[in-house]
């Protein structure tokens, strides 16, 4: 008998147990106004507006808006309400969700990851409910020549063996749950090696395959030879900005006929180039509240030989100046992930180097807001207007006069939802 | 009267026997959740929700193959289950005492490693959830019983520990259940796809929205790797004749 109760006692303490265990997040649904705040939409900017947010989305911008009985209220004065900021070029691996997440960064556009965990991904994204971690988008694994780069991580890739094999290449991707397709033309020419790439005939078999199918194509380039290659043909975009050479006319031509975009992921350049992250990304308030040890140390890392390289830094910030100038659209991406990176923190990086390079700080903004969600076809984001999403930034400060002030960062809200930050979330790492 | 009944009797037996050998049980119980918080809270921050499902479906594999293999193998050394034959306990009868104690392990090391991982991973899950993964675990647990009675029936009592050992962990390991096999190479990806810890893991992976599965196919590979060892475990007791 007192066997019975003493088994009826651990069955009862398991059940127990997991009744307790905590379900989803779960955040304020009311109704929460933010008053009195100057606002970005994504576009341009209102003064003194009051924003409604309710059910994990905007219900209200404006500047005489009534707010409901019982809505939660926030002082926005002095302070700017962006739309969360999206990074059109990272590797989302670890706690990278929820580190972007802290830093107001609430949409992750990654460049090559395992596609294992995509339909739980897409799940997530689909929602409203309160989240800890950013929204993910993802090329999933990358196209690239058999010992090429992007081999080089560990993580096996598929090869495309041939131009005829390029669509089953790209149905499988697309069966993985891949939202776009990376390609990779990388001759190792700009970092001094030399290494198997993709040819002509392969790069412009898998962009058809991927147009065929109704997605984008996206190619990592480091030389301007490559960047040509891979625009005549028809990729949708360059996720990175070479740095070999200054741009030439004949690519500014090409560029602005073909409507390509191009992400200049200059922190990453940065870390390759000899360049230390800034003290007012990794120092003050916010980076006690909202930046790990762990990436602060992934901030303080850098390239083999990126000393070497550093005379040609300011060719980056130049080459970016031109063809900004030239009309050419440019997307804010970090590549973080890679040493001198850190999901977050090097968007804002990123955000101040494209304002060093020559953009007004509103352009900037929307280089990672309006103009990724347009590129990448994002519904309901990176806007700030009546019917988004209510992933929002409360910066303490006014960005839109000196963008640095953008990771003063009061509160993040994701899907309607006040985020925790590090300390908050007792978090001691 | 229940207390005729042998397999209650038996159950208790096992139930006391657990409580009277903590030695046994303590390690067997807290080495799966210690592997966890190394491997999947410590050193692999992120991968909290993946890494319960793969580590919790290793140490209920582990209690299970233990459990019997070890203990029936010893218990036929010492001429026991060959006097339980003799006795008019049926076998179902000696097999569910085995069972409780292996089903009762899974429980645990779950619901454990469950708070673990709600606790320090940021682990979110619907109550549903968390008891679908604590149900589908210890229900999977019982094609791993089989094997382990299997192995503990012909297996002698020396050789038992070690073989177990040798199966346990290399089949851990290819089924991905300590690094996810999607990071495996091709070759190696498709052998975890034969081993059924890993279709155990991906019923998990379902459940708790990681991955999704495609469940005929995982059950149809349970089922027949059980059933394998069921015939094996049938063969083993017909030849019981003390140590061979």
């Amino acid at each position: 008998m007192k066997s019975l109760i003493g088994i009826s006692l651990v069955l009862l303490g398991a059940i127990a147990t997991l009744l307790l265990l905590p379900g989803p997040l779960e955040g304020h649904r009311g109704v929460t106004a933010i008053e009195g705040v100057r606002v970005f939409d994504g576009e341009r900017v209102i003064e003194d507006a009051t924003v409604l947010i309710a059910e994990g989305r905007i219900t209200g911008v404006g500047a005489d808006l009534s707010v409901p009985d019982g809505a939660e209220t926030i002082d926005g004065e002095g302070r700017t309400l962006l739309p969360g900021l999206i990074d059109a070029h990272v590797h989302a691996y670890g706690s990278a969700r929820t580190d972007a997440l802290r830093m107001g960064v609430t949409t992750l556009l990654d460049m090559f990851r395992s596609p294992a965990d995509q339909p739980m991904v897409i799940r997530q994204r689909q929602s409203l409910d309160p989240t800890n971690q950013a929204d993910l988008f993802s090329a999933g694994f990358l196209a690239t020549a058999e010992g090429g780069h992007g081999t080089q991580y560990g993580l096996p890739v598929p090869i495309p063996e041939s131009p005829e094999t390029a669509d089953e290449w790209v149905a499988q991707r697309l069966d993985e749950g891949s939202d776009y397709i990376k390609i990779i033309i990388e001759d190792g020419s700009g970092w001094g090696r030399t290494l198997p790439t993709l040819d002509a005939a392969m790069v412009e078999a898998l962009v058809e395959a991927a147009h065929e199918r109704g997605v984008l194509a996206v190619a990592h380039v480091s030389t301007q030879p490559a960047a040509k290659m891979a625009v005549r043909s028809g990729v949708d975009g360059l996720v990175h900005l070479f740095a070999d050479a200054p741009v030439d006319d004949a690519f500014i031509a090409m560029a602005r006929d073909s409507g390509v975009w191009i992400v200049p992921t200059t922190p990453v350049l940065a870390a390759s180039h000899g360049q230390s992250v800034p003290d007012w990304l990794t120092g003050g308030e916010h980076a006690e509240t909202r930046i790990s040890q762990q990436q602060r140390t992934m901030l303080s890392q850098s390239f083999p030989g990126s000393q070497m390289r550093s005379a040609r830094w300011p060719l980056v910030l130049e080459n970016v100046r031109r063809l900004h100038e030239a009309g050419v659209t440019l997307l804010a991406g970090s590549d973080a992930g890679n040493p001198g990176t850190a999901h977050g923190p090097s968007l804002h990086h990123e955000l101040a180097l494209l304002v060093e390079a020559g953009l007004t700080p509103v352009e900037a903004l929307r280089a990672a807001t309006t103009l990724p969600a347009r590129a990448f076809g994002l519904e309901g984001r990176g806007c700030l207007q009546p019917g988004c999403r209510a992933d929002l930034v409360l910066v303490d400060g006014n960005p839109l006069e000196d963008i640095r002030q953008s990771v003063r960062i009061d509160a993040v809200w994701k899907n309607g939802a006040r985020t925790e930050r590090r300390d908050e979330a007792g978090d001691a790492s | 009267m229940i207390a005729a009944n042998p397999s209650i009797q038996l159950v208790r037996a096992q139930w006391l026997n657990l409580l009277r050998t903590p030695a046994y049980t303590l390690p067997t119980l807290l080495f799966p959740v210690m592997f966890y918080v190394f491997f999947g809270l410590m050193m692999l921050r992120g991968q909290a929700l993946w890494l319960l499902c793969t580590f919790a479906t290793f140490g209920v594999m582990g209690a299970a193959l233990f459990s019997f293999g070890v203990s029936v193998a010893t218990e036929r050394a010492q001429g026991w289950l060959l006097l339980l034959r003799a006795s008019p306990a049926p076998v179902g009868a000696v097999i569910a005492g085995k069972a409780f104690g292996a089903l009762l392990f899974a429980i645990i090391i779950v619901v454990m490693m469950s708070a673990l991982a709600a606790a320090f991973g940021d682990v979110r899950l619907e109550t549903a959830q968390w008891f679908g993964l604590a149900g589908i675990l210890s229900l999977g647990a019982i094609p791993f019983c089989l094997m382990g009675l299997a192995l503990g029936l012909w297996l002698s009592p020396n050789a038992a520990p070690a073989v177990l050992n040798l199966v346990y962990l290399p089949l851990g390991f290819l089924s991905g259940l300590w690094i996810p096999s999607t990071v495996f190479p091709g070759w190696l990806q498709s052998v975890a796809e034969w081993l059924p810890p890993y279709h155990l893991a991906a019923l998990a992976l379902d459940i708790a929205g990681a991955r999704s599965a495609d469940w005929g196919h995982s059950l149809t590979v349970l089922g027949l790797f059980g059933l394998v060892f069921a015939v094996m475990t049938a063969l083993g007791w017909r030849r019981l004749s003390g140590v061979s």
